[in-house]
């Protein structure tokens, strides 16, 4: 049977784990995932979870694109993105566990 | 006898199981064949699948025009993906509560973080938390007065 000071350290330590967690959910959080779109015409960023967060385009190269190109182009920056960012939240939240 | 009841209901429980779990897996797969667009009108129009992949973005002819406020083309864009997830979201929600119950759907999909559990009598709002307790409490020499004996 664990005594009360066993009980206690057992609580602290369970205590900073989940700090540290939580910390590390925090800083992962703010962390995005930016993916050149093809060309150089842009940039596509999505968050740690792989929502889209902004897109940036050139606005110079912009003009003289074509607009379903451009389409077929931002789909496949997002999914690369997307994928990025699923392996980062690997890395960075698998550790703590 | 006891014995045969207690095995005949472990049965039932794992059919039941085995019975949700193919209606979850089926009402999974219908939701991520569907497709959901949001558009906003001679700008841009996307599709998702019911997992919220993006399938396509269709670009509005001249809408990269100088006239057409390009600069305003990758927030437009970012709103419509948005949007489309969004749909897309709610209608897994959807599907997921009619096998899970509304609760643990929306626990799952993320819109809403499941209520918390009914207060038991021993749970209520006035009660103390152990170190609460004992805080004002002095167990000092509480051995040694040993108030159960007469």
């Amino acid at each position: 049977m664990a005594s009360l000071n066993e009980l206690e350290i057992l609580v602290a330590e369970r205590t900073r784990e989940f700090k540290a967690l939580q910390q590390k959910s925090a800083d992962a959080a703010g962390k995005v995932i930016g993916e050149p779109v093809a060309g150089g015409t842009g940039l596509v960023q999505v968050d740690i979870t792989g929502r889209l967060v902004g897109i940036e385009f050139d606005q110079e190269r912009l003009r003289s694109l074509d607009e379903r190109r451009l389409g077929r182009q931002l789909v496949e920056a997002i999914r690369t993105a997307e994928t990025k960012a699923a392996t980062v939240r690997d890395v960075l939240l698998g550790e703590s566990t | 006898m006891w014995l045969m009841n207690a095995l005949d209901e472990i049965e039932a429980a794992v059919q039941k199981s085995a019975a949700r779990q193919q209606q979850l897996a089926q009402a999974q797969a219908e939701v991520a064949e569907r497709r959901f667009t949001d558009e906003i009108p001679d700008v841009v129009r996307v599709t998702v699948n019911g997992t919220g992949d993006v399938l396509e973005i269709e670009l509005a002819a001249g809408c990269l025009d100088t006239g057409r406020q390009p600069h305003l083309l990758g927030e437009r864009i970012t709103r419509a993906v948005g949007n489309a997830r969004r749909q897309s979201a709610l209608a897994a929600r959807d599907a997921l509560s009619e096998v899970l119950g509304e609760q643990v759907a929306h626990w799952l999909v993320g819109d809403e973080e499941p209520k918390p559990e009914r207060r038991s009598p021993r749970n209520r709002p006035g009660d103390k938390g152990t170190e609460d307790y004992f805080e004002d409490k002095d167990a000092k020499g509480f051995l040694e007065e040993q108030p159960w004996l007469p």
